[in-house]
């Protein structure tokens, strides 16, 4: 309280004591921290002439929380200001009044002048009054459901989500299960895989069982001569031309001829057809599913 | 001359012999490749057809083609079993005599016998037949005459029902192939049918192939070569025997026919002999298309004359055979697979 009284009672006193010296002090005498930096400006010309400090030492630390900038002379409206600047060096664990220093001023005729002390405040950097660094606080509250999530929402959503995921997971299982068991080419992968991998293209299980995917999906017995009917049948297969009459030609020789013929990549076309038996699968799925809408 | 070398030059007698057929009766290519399919195989045929569509000219002209000695008897209500065996008659002299009948006169030489109108010959008669076609024999006057080179063509319309006799099965399991001449369809051999003079004259026609061009008495050498040298892998051989067991039981290898109640279908499935005559026949096509080897595509060809009319039906199924026949024939076809 007394301080304040004083910071009062020197508030009144300065605009007598330096009635001749026109000073400009900084905007407010409040706020301030560690870091900042505080312009006064004193003109040189006064009216009983101009003026010069006497000892204005830059570069000197004034106090526990001061530090005096290198001043300049500036020109502002044809006058010369003198700056000076200084930093507030030290951070108080409580709020502290503070004051720039005194300066005394000779002008020509040798008459001294003397710059009044500036008081002002500074604050610490933290709100805990020891100094210490406190928890971050937010600047509003947090929202009640994170304080105190609601629970059965929660828990609904959770059971949503995992249903419409179990759901999504039973279907895809659904469709690759009965995909594996109703398409024809799908049926033959498993046989095919079902054999020692090293002797899958040349064991005659995963021949017929490709013929018989071709069979199947011919919705009749496919021969060689009979590819055509094939291609009519499913004309998605007609891309691998080539491919299907080459394995019908070398299973003509191979189980008609008795003779081995040149080695086809089974499992492997029977794979390709597989995959494109999914596309059409899922192309007639769409198409289906277009027709309904 | 090896074997190989043999064939080769009988396979062009064959497609030689075909050609000329094929010239002579028009618009019924398959037909004439199938009658010289069984030809080769050692097989009788039955040709049913409507009236007037050249059964009688196709079968006349394989037996021109055939050579040897040709036999012919037209099938009546009135014929009786002993009028195919011998003949009796008064001579000049007055001395009754006793002639061998058309089944006996040529003894060995007997080549083509020719039966017009078959289902007009009651069945005694058709029961005579049986050993002639199955054995290549018959009884007679305390001897045994044989007819080693004897095929026999045979013919009915199915136009006319009364005053016949339907073959029996057994008789009809003796024919390797039944097949139906059809009218043809296209427009250009119709045309030339009723309006090109050439075609006018049956007996003309058939006096342009030329006699003897596939002689009938080394048929059974060849035909012995052909199944000695085309194989048959196991792969198809286990095709055969699917084929067989559907004609038995076709519902069970998913075989429908629309109307029908499969389970109360069949009598009686395709015969041992039956699918005996289809393996001859399924090699003569693998050898008459150049290969050594019977594939799948053999069997389709011969299948339906072969198999046809050799699964029995039940008697609520059998008045409807034209009809279902085919059906159940292609429906095997396409059901059973191979390999």
């Amino acid at each position: 309280m007394g301080r304040i009284v004083f910071i009062i009672l020197a508030l009144l006193i300065v605009p007598i004591a330096i009635a001749d010296l026109q000073v400009q002090h900084p905007d407010r005498s409040y706020g301030y921290f560690i870091g900042d930096v505080l312009l006064q400006r004193v003109n040189l010309e006064s009216s009983a002439g101009a003026v010069s400090a006497t000892d204005l030492e830059s570069g000197l630390r004034i106090n526990d929380y001061l530090y005096r900038l290198p001043n300049k002379t500036v020109t502002i409206q044809k006058q010369q200001w003198l700056e000076l600047r200084y930093q507030v060096i030290n951070s108080p664990t409580q709020t502290e009044t503070i004051a720039l220093p005194a300066i005394t001023f000779v002008t020509e005729s040798g008459e001294e002048q003397l710059l009044q002390p500036w008081f002002f405040t500074v604050a610490p950097l933290t709100a805990s009054g020891d100094g210490d660094v406190s928890s971050p606080l937010p600047d509003r509250s947090a929202l009640d459901v994170i304080d105190k999530p609601n629970m059965p929402l929660l828990k609904m959503g959770m059971i949503s989500l995992l249903s419409v995921l179990g759901l999504w997971f039973l279907w895809w299982l659904i469709r690759h299960v009965k995909d594996s068991h109703t398409l024809p080419f799908a049926l033959a992968r498993r046989t095919i895989n079902k054999l020692p991998s090293a002797e899958r293209d040349k064991n005659p299980q995963a021949w017929i069982a490709l013929h018989r995917a071709f069979n199947d999906v011919a919705g009749k017995t496919i021969s060689g001569n009979s590819l055509d009917q094939l291609y009519s049948a499913a004309p998605w297969i007609k891309q691998y031309e080539g491919k299907v009459e080459e394995f019908y030609t070398a299973s003509s020789v191979r189980f008609f001829q008795q003779v081995e013929p040149e080695a086809i990549a089974v499992s492997k076309l029977c794979n390709t057809l597989h995959q494109a038996e999914k596309r059409q699968a899922k192309q007639v799925a769409k198409a289906s599913a277009g027709m309904v809408d | 001359m090896t074997t190989e070398n043999y064939l080769a030059d009988w396979r062009e007698h064959a497609l030689v012999t075909e050609t000329a057929i094929n010239s002579v009766v028009i618009g019924q290519s398959s037909l004439i490749r199938l009658i010289n399919v069984a030809l080769f195989a050692r097989g009788h045929v039955l040709l049913e057809g409507d009236v007037g569509v050249g059964k009688t000219t196709v079968l006349r002209a394989f037996a021109r083609a055939a050579g040897g000695e040709f036999e012919r008897t037209e099938g009546t209500i009135d014929l009786m079993p002993n009028d195919l065996v011998y003949h009796t008659y008064v001579d000049s002299d007055g001395q009754p005599r006793i002639d061998p009948g058309p089944l006996l006169r040529h003894g060995e030489q007997l080549t083509t016998f020719f039966f017009n109108e078959i289902n007009r010959a009651r069945p005694q008669v058709q029961s005579l037949l049986l050993r002639a076609m199955a054995e290549r024999s018959v009884s007679a006057f305390n001897k045994e005459f044989q007819f080693p080179h004897m095929t026999v063509f045979a013919d009915r319309n199915k136009v006319e029902k009364e005053e016949t006799f339907e073959l029996a099965s057994a008789a009809r399991d003796r024919f390797m192939f039944e097949l139906n001449m059809a009218t043809p369809v296209d427009e250009d051999i119709r045309r030339s049918l009723i309006i090109d003079t050439a075609y006018h004259n049956a007996d003309t026609l058939i006096e342009q192939v030329t006699y003897g061009l596939c002689p009938g008495d080394q048929l059974n050498d060849v035909s012995t070569a052909i199944q000695k040298t085309v194989t048959t892998s196991p792969a198809i051989e286990k095709y055969i025997l699917e084929l067989w067991r559907a004609s038995e039981t076709p519902g069970q290898f998913g075989v429908s026919v629309e109307g029908v109640e499969m389970d109360r279908l069949i009598l009686a499935g395709a015969s041992p002999r039956g699918m005996s005559a289809l393996v001859r026949a399924a090699r003569v096509v693998a050898w008459m298309n150049d290969r050594e080897y019977v594939i799948p595509e053999d069997v389709h060809a011969v299948l339906p004359a072969a198999l046809g009319h050799r699964i029995f039906f039940q008697p609520i199924y059998e008045l409807r055979r034209s009809e279902i026949s085919p059906v159940l024939i292609h429906s095997i076809m396409n059901v059973v697979a191979s390999p």
